[in-house]
């Protein structure tokens, strides 16, 4: 179609994509399970496209993005808050589905090596699908959501040990037991190294790095971007996963005051490459062998979608957390890992298995990919229908209190732009004992107020949600930004609430008349007649 | 994965130089590819050129959603003279250097139209830095430079096919036509039904890389050059309020990619010998010198007054983005060699690089001097007893107007000849010079003033009159910022709050509202 290879196949991916997306919007399937779809009818069902090289980048990229952004979401304290509950769940979860898997396995006749190689495959869950979906519902910060991420990054430290084993295994069935100790003794020290590296840095280097940078809002970007690409790097170089290097480096940028800006401004472009990466993962599925052996796949999937989670729901409420979040958390993980495919590949070329199975695992992998995203989508719906029976109670988990309600502002004013007219106005309505909600880009300029401050750009709703917007009495803008301002007007409009916008010219003025703004705050003429008003007073002008 | 890790650490170190230097970044971006394609450190031809094409097909697509005529305002008949004017004779002169340093017809022709058209990104980003993006003559720069870039774009398709023959011309131009139809199909067909679904964020940036992707498909299937449809495709998506809403999610991959195209476009050209950079020299001295001239005196022939005019011209003294554009599309397409789109980069890095200098202060007053009045500068008699307002432009005119029915005398003092010219017309005394200059202002009597008025942009220009005769004379200062009231305090004289002026005027509305009963109607705007 395209006379450049890759903006054909990324021209047919996200245009797949998009049709795929459309068409299933009317059942709400969720857009990941689009995305897979539109992978499978590009590759194995129709035989449109192949992965190349920079496509392949591009996926990896993405999910570099995805964990990088993670990171920007923890604060140290919610580290310390999940920590031992990822390590104590996600050790149990991943025991109880290896044994139970390998069971499993044994029961449906196979050898115990292939028994041994699913229970490995299905004992991880998938980061990407799981933090995308927390990430569509903003769930990112609820406690189910933090113990997902948690043992998630727990399953990594425990893919990068099984990946060095697996490199150990120099033939089918044997095992250099010298290669994998200094492989792992490798990896621990790597990871310690990393670590220290990235806390000193935390601590030294980028505070004020950052702060100089931030002045040049694309060169935060840029800087940013490339230190998550040097700490992937070190990672790579000390044999870590990339994905673990990510997130460390979104961690170490998550304690600064412009972590905000950040994630508004890192969450397009992971948008953009985790797109490709779903469609790619469609794309590379081989599920022809897969349907001979479809009992198993079948029961393979009941197992991971009922078992693993259930193992998290038993094990969580011991370690002190609520019905809910136990729930949540158990459901969040009902799938297998792109990490399961992957380690399965490695097991076909060291001949531990046959093709046949990695096609049963990638069949898995497909089903628990769609049907936890539905699980994951719908999680408060499932809960509130169960909720009434207390499933919980006899596992000794409390019943949680209600969330309580969002502590929204209501008839409040929203002033944007923390200039000297914007102060100016926070300070007269403060004064006048209105309640105010003073929104800039810039932390520092809203650590001298006094008022509820948002941090952010008022054109992304994340922002205009935090100054609870809707329920606003006035929304005013102070900002000199043509574009901004005549924007800002017309989502007040849309959110039926007053404004008043600062029009610093003729043609500002214009505009915003246009848009319907209830209040012109015209500074130049303003000031002009104060002027005026001034030389009256010295008799100047009668 | 370490290729990209090198093109970003490229574009961070850039950024990083850039900040330091309050110089753009491109210029830097582009000096480091050239460099980093010496040392072969990004050694995969066909990964440069993955990164090139996708990078320059965002690039182009997000200018594309940012081209709103709105934004000029009512400038547009004076933005469109010095747009295509500047367009022609800085072609004209490419082409002809270029012809005269022996390059062929074709490389003349492109080399010509890389020196036509200015850079939107620098022009903007200057402008932003010295808010000045929306003065009048902010924004007839602004409209010039979205001007040229439509220019730049429909000329594409022809110049491309041009070695094909009249048919491929003729059919390339064709095809963009039904790319415009496909714009207006989608302006009023498919952005109303995405702005009414209020899709997710991650749904609608599908749908606008749909919209893209889908344009360069047709493009292909047409034969158009696939850049033409990335800028067209974004034009679709321009209108208000649907570009500022994917605004928000657009910008971080325009910033992305754009740092990744400069840093990588380098390792596309020849490497540059002292030939190439001669000629790159020569080139951007044309630019350099031609643009101001020319701009200049367009400007001020269809209204500026002398300084915006100047300003205007130093302002578009560069070449642009764009210009790398049409040598990456012409050297991909095999018309162009290495070495001449060496020279366009060159050109252009030396032309960005200079501009900030070009615009500064000094520089503008400098050239401003030596603009001829119509009108002798020497006032017969010192004056007393008058009003002495310091800066005489359209922020002076309604007091100007009011000052004349005083029983006091007004004397203006601003430096722009074309100003202070109609302002003489108007029979107001002029003193033509710089405000901040003790010897001007006690020429125009500033010793023995009623009052002073100072209307310029920069309050600490009336230091040297507020050491001098600050005691004795009110001196009225037009400030902004609290800092700068502050220090007009501090030095004797009386700072004119306009922001807090507006504040004062917002909350008397405010109480206006607040006590006015539910049901009844909003107070209207003044």
């Amino acid at each position: 179609m395209i006379e450049f290879e890759l903006l054909n196949s990324l021209g047919l991916m996200l245009l797949a994509a998009l049709g795929v997306t459309v068409t299933v919007r009317v059942v709400r399937v969720p857009n990941i399970v689009a995305y897979i779809g539109a992978g499978l009818l590009l590759g194995p069902a129709f035989g449109l496209l192949e992965v190349s090289h920079t496509i392949e980048l591009i996926s990896e990229f993405g999910i570099i993005l995805l964990l990088f952004l993670v990171g920007l979401e923890l604060s140290l304290d919610k580290i310390k808050e999940v920590g031992t509950t990822a390590f104590v769940a996600g050790g149990v979860q991943m025991g109880g589905t290896a044994l139970g898997g390998g069971l499993l396995a044994g029961a449906f006749g196979m050898p115990v090596v292939e028994a041994v190689v699913v229970a490995v495959a299905i004992m991880f869950s998938s980061t990407v699908v799981v933090v995308k979906m927390l990430e569509k519902r903003a769930d990112l910060d609820a406690s189910y959501g933090q113990i997902a991420v948690g043992v998630l990054l727990v399953q990594d430290l425990v893919v990068v040990m099984v990946l060095t084993f697996v490199a150990g295994l120099a033939g089918p069935g044997e095992l250099a037991w010298a290669d994998v100790v200094w492989g792992l003794g490798q990896a621990f020290l790597g990871m310690a190294l990393l670590g220290g590296l990235i806390a000193a840095a935390a601590r030294y280097v980028l505070p004020p790095a950052i702060r100089w940078i931030s002045r040049m809002p694309e060169g935060l970007f840029i800087w940013s971007l490339f230190w998550c690409f040097l700490v992937v790097l070190g990672a790579e170089a000390l044999h870590l996963s990339p994905e673990l290097g990510a997130f460390l480096a979104g961690i170490a940028l998550a304690q600064l005051p412009q972590c905000h800006e950040l994630r508004q401004r890192v969450h397009p472009l992971m948008n953009f490459f985790i797109i490709v990466f779903f469609v790619t993962l469609g794309l590379q599925m081989e599920l022809g062998a897969a349907l001979a052996r479809w009992p198993f796949a079948l029961a393979l999937t009941v197992f991971v979608m009922v078992v693993k989670p259930l193992l998290l729901v038993a094990v969580l409420p011991q370690l002190g957390h609520g019905e809910e979040t136990s729930f949540r958390a158990g459901l969040s993980l009902a799938q297998i890992s792109e990490f399961s495919l992957i380690f399965g590949a490695l097991a076909v070329s060291s001949g531990l298995i046959d093709e046949a199975l990695l096609s049963v695992i990638t069949l898995v992998g497909l089903l628990t990919f769609a049907l936890s995203a539905f699980l994951l989508l719908y999680s408060d719906r499932l809960y509130a229908a169960v909720q009434p029976y207390r499933p919980l109670a006899w596992l000794g988990a409390r019943q949680e209190a209600p969330e309580p309600p969002p502590d929204g502002l209501r008839g409040h004013v929203v002033v944007i732009g923390m200039n000297t007219l914007g102060r100016c106005i926070v300070d007269r309505l403060s004064e006048d004992g209105e309640t105010v909600v003073a929104v800039d880009t810039d932390p520092e300029k809203l650590a001298r107020l006094s008022v509820r401050t948002v941090h952010g750009n008022a054109i992304h709703e994340t922002t205009r949600t935090a100054a609870d917007w809707g329920d606003a009495r006035l929304i005013v803008s102070s900002l000199s930004i043509e574009g901004t301002n005549n924007l800002l007007a017309y989502h007040a409009r849309r959110a039926g609430v007053p404004c008043s916008i600062h029009a610093f010219d003729r043609t500002s003025e214009d505009s915003l008349r246009a848009l319907g703004v209830d209040y012109l705050i015209r500074s130049k003429h303003e000031g002009a007649r104060r002027l005026l008003h001034e030389l009256e007073s010295r008799e100047v002008l009668s | 994965m370490t290729e990209l890790a090198i093109l970003l650490g490229l574009a961070a170190a850039g950024y990083g130089v850039s900040r330091w230097t309050q110089f753009p970044a491109i210029p830097f971006l582009l000096a480091g590819s050239l460099g980093l394609s010496a040392t072969g450190a990004v050694g995969d031809p066909a990964f440069v050129e993955d990164v090139l094409f996708l990078s320059v097909s965002v690039l182009l697509f997000v200018a594309g959603t940012d081209l709103s005529l709105a934004r000029v305002g009512p400038f547009k008949g004076t933005a469109f003279l010095i747009g295509v004017v500047q367009f022609v004779g800085l072609a004209a002169a490419g082409l002809g250097i270029a012809y005269a340093l022996n390059y062929g017809p074709t490389d003349a022709l492109y080399l010509g139209l890389a020196l036509a058209a200015s850079s939107t990104i620098v022009g903007v980003r200057l402008l932003q830095r010295r808010q000045q993006m929306f003065e009048p003559f902010g924004r007839t720069v602004l409209g010039a430079l979205l001007l040229q870039d439509v220019l730049v774009v429909l000329l594409l398709p022809g110049l491309i096919r041009l070695p094909d023959g009249t048919a491929a011309v003729v059919g390339s131009l064709g095809g963009t036509i039904v790319l415009l139809v496909g714009v207006g199909v989608v302006m009023k067909g498919l952005v109303p039904v995405l702005l009414e679904r209020e899709l997710d964020a991650e749904t609608q940036l599908l749908a606008v890389l749909g919209v893209l992707f889908g344009f360069m498909g047709v493009a292909a299937w047409l034969n158009v050059p696939l850049f033409v449809a990335a800028f067209l495709a974004g034009i679709s998506l321009s209108g208000f309020p649907f570009s500022g809403i994917v605004h928000g999610e657009m910008q971080p991959l325009y910033d992305f990619f754009s740092a990744i195209f400069f840093a990588s476009l380098g390792m596309a050209a020849a490497r540059p010998d002292p030939t190439l950079v001669g000629h790159a020299a020569l080139f951007a001295g044309a630019v350099l010198v031609l643009t101001p001239l020319i701009v200049a005196v367009v400007g001020e022939w269809a209204g500026l007054v002398a300084r915006p005019a100047l300003e205007s011209g130093l302002l578009l003294a560069q070449t642009s983005e764009l210009s790398l554009v049409v040598g990456l599309q012409a050297l991909v397409a095999g018309q162009i060699g290495g070495e001449v789109f060496s020279v366009i980069v060159l050109t252009t890095v030396f032309t960005m690089m200079l501009t900030p200098l070009l615009t500064s202060e000094t520089v503008v007053w400098e050239l401003v001097r030596w603009h001829p009045s119509r009108q002798s500068d020497v006032l017969s008699e010192v004056p007393s007893n008058h009003v002495l307002v310091l800066g005489g432009g359209r922020n002076a005119r309604p007091l100007l107007r009011l000052l004349r029915e005083s029983d006091y005398e007004t004397v203006v003092v601003d430096e722009d000849p074309t100003v202070v010219d109609r302002l003489r017309d108007r029979g107001i005394t002029c003193v033509r010079g710089d405000g901040r200059d003790r010897s001007v202002l006690l020429e125009a009597g500033g010793a023995q003033a009623r009052v002073v008025v100072s209307l310029l942009r920069d309050p600490t220009a009336v230091g040297p009159l507020l050491d001098y005769v600050g005691d004795t004379v009110p001196i009225l200062v037009r400030v902004f910022e609290d800092h700068e009231a502050a220090w007009v305090e501090a030095q004797g004289g009386t700072p004119i709050r306009f922001a807090h002026a507006a504040g004062d005027a917002f909350m008397d509305w405010f109480r206006q509202m607040q006590s006015t009963a539910q049901n009844e109607p909003t107070p209207p705007s003044p």
